[in-house]
């Protein structure tokens, strides 16, 4: 891979510093398991000067405050399937990690360089928005605090600007009493890019009522989105086996609504249809006896 | 008194220990002072007329060293196996998107592969024909000499099937699709080419399935002496019949480099490169009719296909005659009439692959078999038990079976066992009947009989040779050509030559593969490596046991009478003496006990313009069955359990016997299920050229309880016994998954086209809903 | 760019290369360092040929920038033949026939050594699941999972 120059730095005041003393744009290299895929044959990369912050100790591993989780953003994928804290506080993310890839891959991609590369396939990203994560962004030296899913514009953008950090991925620590289910769709069993996620979080009350539902479609809109209108569908309810089938259905119905007919579509469609519906009659199995 | 013998043994893989340390050198891992490295650049068009190439720009880049296009070929421009149309490198058209127009070699890869993005061409375009419809409709031909695009046809014909169809009580009629699928060997090809100082000679080494055919092909185009011609193929990382034309082509390119720069040259291709360039299996559209009496005896079938050949001719013929004679199945059938046609187009040219055209024919033709056993109300082990060849009978092209056991039904009860397959067929058709049921289950079952080595087309030049040299410390070195590419031939071999001598194992050795010391051996294709080696190695150990006999006759006079050679000694009248005396005895008169062996295979009786008789010399029977659960809601099919029982003939190494089984059905599950190749029948371009599109089952994917079995009766038309197992392994595999997703999706033949993806299963689930919906709608208004 | 120095321990042993750190590890190991026992099948990260164990983790060595070798600890197939755990899994893949052409046996060692060093004791699941991400296809995978299940067994001696 052609590159301008290769940084590494151990701090992120040493990432701030690079990347200003840089001339010319940078790239952020975490695990590198996307920029060395993209960089294998084309020259992309070829007037960047390569940040690597992967050996940045301050950058890997999770930690907890009152109410919530904060994620390092080097911290790989396979460090976050098994991580004590994420399994107690966020399974639904855990899940969503193991699903990535390989053993290999997961071993060095890491969720901050997950989301920079915006893939709208990534395996956590329906996961990660209906925890509502945010994200912790350093310019400078300057944090700021960002919904996870305010900084996607297209497929692969993102609107980070180049010396922009994503440092830690905050997630709310969810009660016991949350209820999750995460659903990956592939061609195969391990190692697919998802044709489609679908990442559900609800919690009732003790009469079955429902006092928050997030419920969402990774790998088919071309960023990850919630949907206000999909959660007071439920919310306030003790649901119906209808008002499953309504939700599966409003659910699918976004798929044409937002990313329009595509040939996908006659595909995805049913399925997410179907999917939803299987996953919400799993999670409300008690409340439709 | 049976003797011990080294064959059906599990002997340990000769080359297994290299393997595993990482030591075996690959064509890639090779690397030569002063070697020069290339990059091929392909063309952009998949037809057009390629008017000029510009390279003026590439050749000043640094460290380049040459640049060559299709005018530095000195000689023939042309190869091929069968027909020479093929460019190595484009002279004036190209055909595809694979068709290389120039190398730049350099001292880099690096500098190779910067030069070689500032090659470029001017073409004048030309219609791309991307499906045999399209190339027969066309006017336009693909490669002149055809000018219909018709490259190839073979036909079979028994009774009347017309008239048979005519008077059948029951008929299915239908048709079926399959899609170009990759070898995925994991290793790439790359190939070096080195010159010898000396003269114009030229070493290769590399990723080679057939060495003498690119001999034969360097020859012609590079104008030197075929002697002076050397192949020696490195370990070979898998094959499956994908390292011939595209290994070969590359072989020319750096070999005419080598020679032109007078500096070892080597080309590796990339992932996307190797999946761009190389051939792949042929696509094949069926249309089949099956008839049958209402007591289910089958009485006539017709299986027209159409082969796409892509863009060159490649094996399309011979691929064809094995569509046509070998997709008829292992049925007792008394009218049959079968066509395969070979249709050139702008697509990836088609050719060998594990199965050679039977794994496309016997999805369609299974599939079909399940249809019509369920319109007769049988089940798929009932009919075939009652239609499956026997002793004595016919086959299908006319195939008097008497000199063999045909163990066919055998096969199949012993693989339908294996996976409970009466008691599973029964349980869940009617578990399938609830409507609530969102999980199916299904199972299939598959299957065939394989004509072993290349068959009738390949009728006198079907032929095998060996030279083995005891030497002077009763060592036996054995120089065979036919190439080791992961099956564990060589280890077979060197068994083969123990037995043959009456030795011990380790008395055996075995030179590397090389065509300057082991003659002319065809090549490691067709599943021929063991029964025509073997028939090559028993020639030869006949002839070594002639020159040993006649120096024991030289000491102990005439009337020696008969020698035995076994158990590692050698045994005459009184006496019995090791084989070490014998080989000194030989060698104390000054004869050279040194043989070359051959073996061919015996003509057959096959008429070609009649398309009837034998096909091929002997044949290997087997059955896969499958396991499956199908998920309605998302499509996806999960693999429950596969099992393949075969008959190759006498078992020679059970373990890697069981290797190609294991191998071969999870080869023909990824057939079956996910792999595509992406490809585009309006521009001919394929997108999925690397492993992150084009899907292989994993570890995850394949079942852990696969079973393979094996059911050898050893063959009297074979030296050693065994027939075939490398293509037989995988040919039944992907129409056993189908029939089972087919019978889980509650009708036979549901879905029609390979492969059985998300999609396709999903389209039939919801075929389903809508119909259960229907279903549930009517019984309301009946309630009301 | 110009070449910079790395040091990391590989098999066991320091080393210092002079190298661009653009390059992929996969090529510092094959090219500069000439150890040819880690194979290329595809330069994606899919295929698992080029598996290597880097500070104990498996990766594939195509997806890692050379600059990441700085300071870090390496072993690759290269290093199997005097580490106990490598040997035994190298003789049970010999004796289990888990090698066929052996283009991806290199990579399937080094995934099977990275899960024995963290579980001695894998259930057959997770033998599947680590080997999940190399591919093999001569051997439909099974005589693989025999040979490490079988390793596992033997080193738990």
């Amino acid at each position: 891979m052609k590159i301008r120059n290769y940084i590494q730095v151990k701090t992120v005041e040493a990432f701030h510093e690079a990347a200003k003393a840089a001339d010319g744009p940078i790239t952020i290299l975490a695990g590198g398991t996307d920029v060395l895929v993209n960089g294998r044959e084309d020259d992309v990369y070829k007037d960047c000067t390569v940040i690597d912050i992967f050996p940045v100790e301050a950058l890997h591993g999770v930690c907890e405050t009152e109410n919530m989780l904060l994620i390092g953003a080097c911290t790989t994928h396979e460090a976050i399937s098994h991580d004590p804290l994420v399994k107690q506080y966020a399974p639904i993310l855990a899940e969503a990690c193991g699903a990535v890839g390989s053993l290999q891959t997961r071993n060095r991609a890491t969720i901050g360089g997950n989301l920079a590369n915006a893939s709208p396939a990534a395996d956590t990203m329906s996961a990660l928005a209906v925890l509502h994560a945010e994200l912790v962004i350093e310019r400078d030296g300057e944090a700021r605090v960002e919904p996870m899913t305010a900084i996607f514009t297209k497929p692969y953008k993102t609107n980070l600007a180049q010396n922009d950090l994503i440092t830690t991925i905050r997630v709310p620590k969810q009660s016991p009493n949350v209820r999750y289910d995460y659903v990956k769709v592939g061609r195969r069993k391990v190692l697919s890019i998802s044709r489609m996620t679908v990442a559900t979080l609800l919690e009732m009350d003790n009469n079955g009522v429902v006092t928050r539902f997030d419920m969402t479609v990774g790998a088919t809109f071309p960023r990850p989105m919630l949907f206000p209108d999909i959660s007071a569908m439920l919310v306030g309810k003790r649901p119906s086996e209808q008002d499953i089938i309504g939700v599966a259905k409003a659910l699918s119905d976004k798929i044409p609504e937002i990313a329009g007919i595509r040939k996908s579509t006659i595909y995805k469609q049913p399925v997410c249809r179907n999917i939803s519906e299987r996953s919400l009659r799993k999670l409300f199995a008690d409340i439709l006896k | 008194m049976k003797r011990p013998s080294t064959l059906g043994k599990n002997i340990e893989r000769i080359d297994a220990w290299a393997k595993a340390e990482g030591t075996a050198q690959y064509g890639a891992d090779i690397r030569l002072n002063n070697m020069l490295f290339c990059k091929n650049v392909y063309s952009e068009r998949a037809h057009a007329k390629l008017l000029a190439v510009h390279i003026g720009e590439a050749e000043k880049m640094p460290g380049v060293v040459k640049v060559v296009t299709g005018k530095d070929i000195p000689g023939a421009k042309m190869f091929g196996e069968l027909f020479r149309d093929q460019y190595a490198l484009a002279c004036d058209r190209v055909r595809y998107f694979g068709d290389v127009i120039a190398v730049v070699a350099a001292e880099t890869q690096e500098q190779a592969n910067e030069a070689a993005k500032r090659i470029y061409a001017d073409y004048e375009d030309l219609p791309v024909l991307a499906s045999p419809k399209m190339a027969m409709e066309s006017d336009i031909a693909i490669n002149p000499e055809y000018p219909d695009n018709i490259c190839g046809e073979v036909h079979v014909n028994k009774g009347d099937s017309e008239a048979a169809l005519k008077e059948a009580e029951v008929i299915v009629k239908t048709n079926y699709k399959t899609h170009f699928v990759e070898h995925a060997y994991l290793e790439p090809e790359s190939v070096t080419a080195v010159p010898s100082p000396m003269r114009d000679e030229v070493t290769v080494y590399g990723s080679m399935q057939a060495p003498y055919n690119a001999r034969i092909s360097i020859h012609r185009m590079l104008n030197i002496p075929m002697s002076q011609i050397i192949f020696k193929p490195s370990t070979v990382g898998g094959s499956f019949g994908g390292k011939i034309e595209t290994a070969e082509a590359n072989a020319i390119r750096v070999s005419l480099i080598a020679l032109l720069t007078k500096r070892p040259a080597q080309v590796t291709l990339t992932r996307d490169e190797s999946i761009r360039e190389s051939y792949k299996r042929h696509p094949i559209e069926f249309d089949i009719e099956i008839g049958a009496k209402k007591d289910g005896t089958m009485t006539a079938l017709r299986m027209l296909s159409i082969l796409d050949a892509g863009a060159y001719i490649n094996m399309s013929p011979p691929v064809a005659y094995k569509t046509a004679v070998l997709g008829v199945g292992p049925y007792n059938v008394d009218n049959v009439h079968s066509c395969s046609t070979a249709v050139l187009t702008n697509n990836n040219h088609t050719g060998s692959m594990r199965g050679f055209g039977t794994p496309q024919s016997i999805f369609a033709l299974e599939n079909t078999i399940d249809t019509l056993a369920a319109k007769l109300g049988m089940t798929p082990t009932e009919f075939r038990r009652k239609n499956l060849l026997r002793n004595g009978d016919v086959s299908p092209c006319g195939h008097l079976m008497d000199f063999h056991e045909v163990s066919i039904v055998e096969v199949m009860e012993k693989a339908a066992e294996a996976i409970d397959f009466d008691r599973k067929f029964k349980q869940y058709k009617e578990e399938n009947k609830d409507p609530k049921r969102r999980v199916r289950r299904g199972v299939g079952i598959s299957t065939s009989m394989r004509g072993a080595s290349v068959g009738a087309d390949g009728n006198g030049f079907d032929v095998a040779r060996v030279l083995i040299e005891v030497m002077k410390d009763a060592s036996i070195h054995t120089n065979i050509g036919l190439v080791e590419i992961g099956q564990g031939l060589r280890t077979v071999q060197m068994m083969m030559v123990a037995e043959g001598m009456g030795v011990k194992l380790d008395r055996v050795t075995l030179g590397e593969t090389d065509t300057s010391r082991s003659p002319a051996t065809g090549a490691c294709i067709a599943s021929r490596g063991t029964m025509l080696g073997g028939g090559a190695i028993a020639d030869a150990c006949r002839s070594l046991k002639l020159i040993l006999n006649q120096g024991l006759s030289m000491k102990y006079g005439d009337d020696i009478g008969e020698v035995t050679y076994e158990d590692d000694r050698v045994r005459f009248g009184e006496y019995d003496l090791s084989f070490d005396e014998v080989v000194d005895i030989a060698y104390g008169y000054n004869l050279t006990p040194a043989a070359i062996g051959t073996y061919a295979i015996p003509i057959t009786d096959w008429d070609e313009e009649k398309g009837y008789g034998e096909p091929f010399y002997s044949y290997t029977y087997s059955c896969h069955a499958a396991e499956v659960e199908v998920d309605l809601d998302t499509g996806a099919v999960h693999v429950v359990k596969m099992a393949g029982c075969h008959d190759p003939g006498r078992i020679i190494n059970p373990q890697f016997a069981e290797g190609q089984i294991y191998g071969g059905l999870t080869m023909g599950q990824g057939m079956a299920l996910i792999e595509d190749l992406g490809h585009s029948d309006k521009t001919a371009a394929i997108s999925n050229l690397n492993f992150n599109n084009y899907l292989l089952p994993t570890a995850m994917d394949v079942p852990d309880t696969n079973e393979p079995i094996l059911n050898g009766h050893p063959d009297p038309r074979s030296a050693f016994g065994g027939r075939s197992l490398g293509e037989p392994a995988t040919e039944p595999a992907a129409a056993a998954i189908a029939c089972a997703v087919n019978m889980a999706l509650g009708k036979p033949g549901a879905i029609k086209e390979l492969p059985f993806n998300l999609e396709r299963v999903m389209e039939i689930a919801q075929e389903i809903d809508k119909q259960r919906d229907v279903d549930a709608a009517s019984a309301a208004v009946d309630k009301a | 760019m110009s070449n910079i120095k790395l040091s990391f321990i590989l098999n066991r042993k320091p080393y210092t290369v002079e190298t661009d750190p653009g390059k992929r590890m996969l090529d510092v190991l094959r090219e500069d360092l000439g150890l040819m026992g880690t194979k290329e099948g595809c330069g994606v990260g899919e295929c698992g040929a080029c598996t290597v164990i880097l500070n104990g983790k498996a990766v594939t060595s195509c997806l890692v920038l050379a600059g990441q070798m700085q300071d870090a600890e390496i072993l690759t197939i290269e290093g199997m033949r005097d580490d106990e755990i490598g040997r035994v899994i190298q003789e049970c893949f010999v004796e289990g026939d888990a090698v066929q052409c052996g283009f991806c046996t290199p990579g399937f060692i080094m995934s099977a050594y990275a899960l024995l060093m963290e579980n001695p004791t894998p259930t057959r699941d997770e033998i599947r699941h680590a080997i999940a991400g190399n591919l093999c296809r001569c051997t439909g995978y099974i005589p693989i999972t025999n040979a490490i299940e079988k390793a596992a067994k033997t080193l738990a001696k």
